[in-house]
């Protein structure tokens, strides 16, 4: 299991970070300062740290450097401030990731998986169809016509299409391997993410396309 | 002390100084050049009367001698104890014997030269024995010694008149003058007084006729240039905290409504679930409207001089991927086409813009629709376009979307959050970096933002 340590001395904050994320599968460990932080930190490993950074003490810049050169493991900082400052706009730079307060969880578990998802493929790892390049990684797409990022749900089914290129996927096979065997939606939701990824196909890398096997399911295809 | 007193006061003191100055000048002048013209005309003329009176028959000395008395000169016959004096007194007659009896020997007595020299005492009217020439006479076979000085207040007592009276008309005009000129000047500035003391309570229409090319003029133009600026910052002021007072109050009254709601026993739980909903969409746009006003504080506050070189590609590209959730909640597509281009500005501001712009463009967007962001660089500008295929807006929405608290069709967007301050607040950033910001829309095709910004020379 993942674990997340959660670091906020606003205390709703933090029990809502951390319900949220236990709610979503995930082991959390919470801290209320910059020092219990660290003491936790001393004790278990961790997978990745959400930092505030008004804290009392050792402030979230300072923590995050710690965590940095001590534990290597991604840290997203939780800022209140909309407007960002010098100071901090250089650090969240090269910080893995901010959250701008208020946010809500659908947000903060968006950018935990983006982060855990990075850290999985430390290599740069990418599929490549016709002129489009796919970066598992940053999870973006690239063709002459630049760069692109499409949903979530649109891009795993882009790549795993583009994972054996010619092969038919069968309907079944896509939902599993997308959604997951618990998918409750119907029919149509596969249908209405193959016709919009057709459409930004069509502009983005018009070489590449999506084949209807009739009664089996899909593969791409690319012009070459 | 007014202007009024001061000015006469600095008009008397003036007048004092220069008076007295002009006093010593002159007695300097007096005593370093003058006597002695003075005492070689005097002697050329007493030597004259001497050489006419030692001819004379002694019969007609005594009506001679009155006769020069008469004449304007003061006039001290002394043979050394008689004395006798024609033509008026000298105010101080004492002199040294010796004097008198070097001039009974023959000799001359050069008194108007040899005046001692008193910071106070004008020599030249002076009217005393020692401040004359002296020569020596023989009337009737016997030596006198003869010493004269021209009568000043008889030659000169109209001149004296004619100079007083001068005097006293140049100090009176001046004064006169002085108040007028005063008055002149301190009129407008008492106008101008009054008109910024009533600003102060922001009364702005106090007239102010002041029409004058100097200095006073100029200032009073820009008095009234300045008034009228802070007239209409004023009145935007008051607009911006009623607006603003406004847009925090509606969806405070939404949420208490709904939280009344909420409290009712026996209400489903998909009511309940729309009620939080709708409670959580108000807070959100509170929390937007009060960031978006502390961004409009901050770009009052900040100016393009904390000036760097941005790498906008490399800027647009971060803000792209940190707005990836806004995006993918709504399933939108964005497609980039990110040029390297580098300008000069403020970083911080600039993010400002790219935000505000792609919130904008996710929020107008129909759900899987797309959202376009491209970025290029001429020789001269740098211009970057988003492009959203949303809901668009008028011909007539478009021209006031840059306007404070503007949201296009309030009823149509009713329920979108939005402060109504991200466009208005993206325009003055780019203008603060002296480029230009234009919309593109049409209802149902979508709406294009286009940023044209000056390219930076260096890279």
């Amino acid at each position: 299991m993942i674990r997340i340590l959660a670091v906020d001395d606003d205390l709703h904050m933090l029990q809502f970070v951390a319900g949220e994320l236990r709610q979503n599968g995930y082991e959390v460990i919470t801290a209320e300062n910059g020092e219990q932080a660290l003491a936790r930190l001393e004790q278990q490993t961790v997978d990745l740290a959400i930092v505030d950074v008004m804290m009392p003490g050792i402030d979230g810049f300072e923590l995050t450097e710690r965590i940095r050169t001590d534990y290597h493991i991604p840290v997203i900082l939780l800022t209140a401030r909309h407007h960002i400052e010098d100071k901090e706009r250089g650090f969240l730079a090269g910080s893995d990731d901010y959250l701008v307060k208020p946010f809500e969880s659908k947000e903060l578990l968006f950018r935990v998986k983006a982060i855990l998802r990075r850290y999985d493929h430390p290599e740069n790892n990418t599929l490549t169809a016709g002129s489009l390049t796919i970066d598992l990684k940053s999870y973006e797409l690239r063709s002459p016509n630049g760069l692109s990022f499409i949903p979530l749900k649109e891009f795993e089914l882009l790549a795993l299409l583009a994972s054996k290129p010619r092969y038919v996927f069968t309907r079944d096979a896509i939902i599993e391997s997308v959604w997951g065997l618990d998918f409750q939606g119907d029919e149509q939701t596969i249908n209405v993410h193959i016709k919009r990824l057709r459409t930004r196909l069509e502009q983005f890398a018009p070489d590449v396309k999506i084949v209807t096997v009739r009664g089996v399911g899909y593969k791409l295809e690319a012009d070459s | 002390m007014s202007l009024y007193v001061k000015f006469i006061w600095f008009t008397f003191l003036t007048m004092l100084i220069s008076s007295a100055i002009s006093f010593f000048a002159m007695n300097t002048l007096y005593h370093q050049f003058l006597k002695e013209d003075n005492n070689d005309k005097n002697l050329a003329i007493a030597e004259s009367f001497a050489g006419h009176l030692n001819s004379l028959p002694p019969d007609q000395v005594e009506s001679t001698l009155e006769v020069l008395g008469d004449a304007g000169y003061q006039l001290y016959l002394t043979d050394g104890s008689d004395v006798s004096r024609f033509g008026g007194e000298f105010r101080d007659e004492t002199i040294a014997q010796e004097d008198v009896q070097h001039v009974l020997g023959g000799d001359i007595f050069n008194g108007i030269r040899d005046f001692p020299r008193q910071t106070f005492v004008t020599g030249f009217f002076a009217n005393e024995l020692t401040n004359s020439i002296g020569v020596p006479v023989t009337l009737g076979g016997e030596s006198y010694a003869l010493f004269l000085r021209p009568d000043i207040e008889l030659l000169f007592q109209e001149l004296h008149l004619l100079f007083g009276g001068l005097a006293v008309g140049i100090v009176l005009l001046s004064f006169l003058g002085m108040l007028l000129v005063a008055r002149l000047l301190i009129q407008p500035i008492t106008k101008l007084t009054e008109a910024t003391e009533k600003m102060a309570t922001e009364t702005f229409d106090v007239p102010l006729a002041i029409d004058r090319r100097d200095e006073i003029g100029r200032l009073a133009d820009q008095f009234l240039l300045m008034r009228s600026r802070i007239e209409q910052s004023t009145v935007k002021r008051k607009e911006f905290v009623h607006n603003v007072s406004h847009d925090i109050q509606s969806p405070l009254h939404t949420i208490q409504s709904y939280l009344g709601l909420l409290e009712k026993p026996g209400i489903s739980d998909s009511d309940k679930q729309h009620y939080a909903d709708i409670i959580r969409e108000e807070t959100a746009r509170l929390s937007l409207l009060t960031t978006q006003l502390l961004t409009l504080a901050s770009v009052d506050k900040e100016t393009p001089e904390a000036l760097e070189t941005v790498a906008l590609h490399e800027q647009l590209h971060a803000t792209l991927s940190h707005l990836r959730y806004a995006f993918d909640d709504k399933e939108l597509a964005l497609s980039a086409q990110l040029t390297p281009a580098y300008a000069q500005g403020n970083a911080v501001l600039l993010q400002t813009v790219w935000e505000n712009l792609l919130t904008n463009a996710v929020k107008y967007s129909e759900q899987g629709g797309s959202v376009d962001v491209s970025l290029t660089q001429s020789e001269n500008h740098i211009r970057v376009t988003v492009r959203d295929y949303g809901i668009g807006m008028t011909e007539d929405e478009t021209k006031h979307a840059f306007e404070r608290f503007y949201r296009a069709d309030q009823a149509r967007t009713r329920g979108q959050k939005g402060s109504g301050l991200g466009l208005s607040i993206a325009k003055e950033i780019i203008e603060l970096h002296g480029g230009r910001i234009e919309l593109d829309s049409a209802p149902g095709a979508g709406t294009t933002v286009t940023v044209i910004l000056p390219a930076s020379s260096s890279v």
